[in-house]
């Protein structure tokens, strides 16, 4: 491809050749772990035809945050996401809190992974044996040993992960032909039907929680836009298109899982695809549905060290948590005293919360995030309307896409509270006096003149 | 079991040898990306980090420089970056200091501008995206009568950073963009055909030349 110039970014493309086929896989393979774990609390909330519903709805909702991300991300220059479109778009505020979200997202899946890798050694080592296995220590070990591998940072490479984590896609497929969808042999869905939904319609609102698990993530595919040939097209059907593979491998998935497992048992699992694996009795299936789930679970806890401690740090460098947080390692140049500092964050939740509590604290932070988008694409065209500012893309049917958002978002709002309640109004509480810290102590640090990088037009109104 | 556990173990050992095969395979890609430039220095001398990236030094028309690559994934949601770090020791005691910094983004840890308090005028003709800094307000004076020079350095998308300061001048070059699979799927940091053309460099000394002379111009027009 030419050496063409990106405007937005430091995409000045080398390999400025990503289509709508990129876009797309790299988004299935960032959500993939999803489909491993945490999906199925879902099915505990509202049954089995509950959670394929909620899968669906929750479809919808990340169709509207990828049109939405879409559009800001390719006019925010300056990299970071949704921390930095809020820096540029409401203030330093909501930039704080977006910070505070992408943290908390990322730190407790990061939780929630090392939890699944350790009940899957527990389970692995019991079934070979080793009654006497404990869970604990391997939790204790994946969070410190890929925290070792991030404070590292380019000092270690581990690429050959590239090939494991697409191992990990392959094995849903394999699985799901391995049980014969297509007959009764293994399968039985008949109770299922016959159950329907045990807990009425209010069953499916709540499922609606963790159907997010599912495609949790997705929209980091729209930062790819200076790197695809044609943004306007390729990145809302790269996106799209992600989704509605997601939609379809969680529909598989979903499907196979409820036909062999009662919809109690599948309800409360740490590892379904490994239990789903485990009842067809084949080895080879068990033994590759264990390395997906490991590899999987690993790939993306890494993920969210990288992640939740760049974030920490961007925060630090911004002035809006102390300066110390903002050190680079001299030799390592990676953020290493915010990697140090989320490690016991990681570990207290990993080691004393249930794993469906934690997964909850990561949905609540992302909801957060997923409503301050609609909030912020109204802004943004308010502020900056249509043809004051080069836009990458502009998404289409606005603002009705942030409506239902937002009603989506209050909808799993009060999903979130039928369950767990108390987390709920426990992260809002730490999210206020966060705030209130943040406005009455913290922001007299702030350099607010070195907030705004971006050389737009003044804001209508202002 | 002891089959299984044997199976296990074999899994176990190849993961990791494959995974040592191909980081000491990066490693060693790591430390040619600046070989071809040597010639360009006399007296060059190439040295390599724990991470396997060069560090060339040498002498250019009788002045100190070191080439450095530098590699960044201090940001989220953004491809890691490989800068080329150009440092040419040339004192200049009592000059006032400036810098300009493309698209910054607040996580430039080896940026100068963040240690600049006074926001400066950039040069008409660059981009929009920049930011000018200075250590005091007659920084303005001496960014202006670079102006010519800094024009030139910027007409280039991939110069990052601009600095002149009291030890000597400094540019910041974007030698290459890392993987996208890599980075997104396990957060890795490769870069391929980042291997830095002498071509190019020599390119980026004239541009610290000029950038130099300029400095020096308006120092003897202010003696005169």
């Amino acid at each position: 491809m030419s050496q063409t110039t990106a405007v937005h970014g430091e995409k000045i493309s080398l390999l400025r050749v990503l289509g709508p086929g990129h876009v797309w896989a790299l988004g299935v393979g960032i959500v993939l772990v999803g489909e491993y774990m945490g999906w199925n609390f879902a099915v505990g909330k509202g049954g089995m035809i509950a959670a394929l519903i909620a899968c669906w709805v929750a479809g919808l909702l990340y169709t509207c945050v990828a049109m939405i991300d879409s559009e800001v991300t390719s006019t925010v220059a300056a990299a970071g996401g949704q921390y930095a479109q809020a820096k540029h778009i409401v203030g330093p505020l909501m930039a704080f809190n977006v910070g505070l979200y992408l943290v908390f997202a990322y730190t407790m899946l990061e939780a929630a992974n090392a939890i699944t890798l350790g009940y899957l050694v527990q389970a692995v080592g019991t079934m070979a044996g080793f009654s006497d296995v404990h869970d604990k220590p391997f939790i204790v070990l994946t969070i410190v040993f890929l925290a070792w591998l991030n404070y590292r940072g380019v000092y270690a490479t581990l690429t050959v992960n590239l090939v494991l984590t697409a191992i990990a896609f392959i094995a849903i497929v394999i699985l799901f032909a391995a049980v014969k969808p297509w007959s009764h042999e293994l399968l039985n869905h008949k109770d299922m039907l016959n159950a329907g939904l045990p807990y009425g319609w209010l069953g499916v609102l709540a499922s609606l929680h963790f159907g997010l698990w599912y495609y949790l993530g997705i929209e980091g595919t729209c930062q790819a836009a200076e790197e695809v040939r044609s943004p306007a097209r390729s990145l809302p059907l790269g996106t799209m298109t992600g989704i509605m593979t997601l939609l379809i491998a969680a529909t598989m998935t979903w499907y196979v899982c409820s036909g062999l497992m009662p919809w109690e048992y599948l309800g409360q699992a740490v590892t379904p695809l490994f239990d789903a694996a485990r009842l067809t009795s084949s080895m080879p299936l068990m033994v590759l549905l264990f390395v997906g789930t490991v590899f999987s679970t690993l790939a993306s806890a890494n993920g969210c060290i990288n992640d939740a401690s760049r974030a920490w740090f961007s925060m630090g460098r911004d002035r809006y948590l102390p300066t110390w947080f903002g050190a680079v390692h001299p030799k390592n140049r990676t953020p290493y005293r915010s990697i140090v500092f989320l490690v016991p964050v990681a570990l207290v939740f990993a080691y004393f919360a249930p794993l469906d509590q934690v997964i909850t604290f990561s949905i609540l932070s992302g909801l957060l995030g997923y409503t301050y988008m609609s909030f912020n694409v109204i802004l943004f065209r308010r502020k900056w309307p249509l043809g004051t500012i080069k836009r990458g893309y502009i998404h289409p049917f606005h603002p009705l896409p942030a409506i239902v958002l937002l009603i989506l978002c209050s909808a799993t709002y009060f999903a979130v509270f039928l369950g767990y309640g108390t987390q709920l109004v426990a992260m809002l509480i730490f999210f206020v006096v966060a705030s209130l810290w943040f406005h009455f102590h913290r922001y007299q640090y702030v350099r607010r003149g070195d907030q705004f990088t971006m050389q737009w037009p003044r804001p209508v109104g202002y | 079991m002891t089959l299984s556990l044997a199976l296990a173990g074999i899994g176990l050992a190849t993961t990791a040898a494959v995974a040592m095969r191909e980081h000491a395979k990066v490693t060693a890609a790591r430390r040619t990306l600046l070989d071809r430039c040597a010639d360009l220095l006399s007296g060059s001398d190439i040295t390599h980090g724990g991470d396997g990236f060069p560090t060339l030094e040498g002498f250019h028309d009788g002045r100190f420089i070191r080439v450095e690559l530098l590699p960044d994934t201090m940001t989220i949601r953004r491809l890691p970056q490989l800068w080329l770090k150009l440092t040419r020791l040339e004192a200049r005691p009592a000059h006032p200091e400036f810098s300009l910094l493309v698209r910054p983004s607040g996580t430039e840890f080896y940026s100068l501008t963040g240690h600049h308090s006074v926001i400066l005028e950039p040069p008409a003709g660059v981009t929009t995206e920049i930011v000018a800094k200075g250590d005091r307000p007659d920084s303005q004076h001496a960014l202006d009568a670079s102006s010519s020079a800094l024009r030139r350095i910027f007409s280039d998308p991939r110069a990052k950073e601009a600095a002149v300061t009291r030890k000597g001048v400094r540019l910041i070059w974007q030698a290459a963009e890392g993987h996208r699979g890599e980075h997104l799927l396990f957060r890795q940091c490769r870069f391929e055909n980042a291997g830095v053309d002498p071509g190019t460099l020599a390119r980026l000394f004239s541009d610290l030349d000029e950038l130099s002379s300029s400095l020096d111009e308006r120092w003897k027009m202010r003696a005169a």
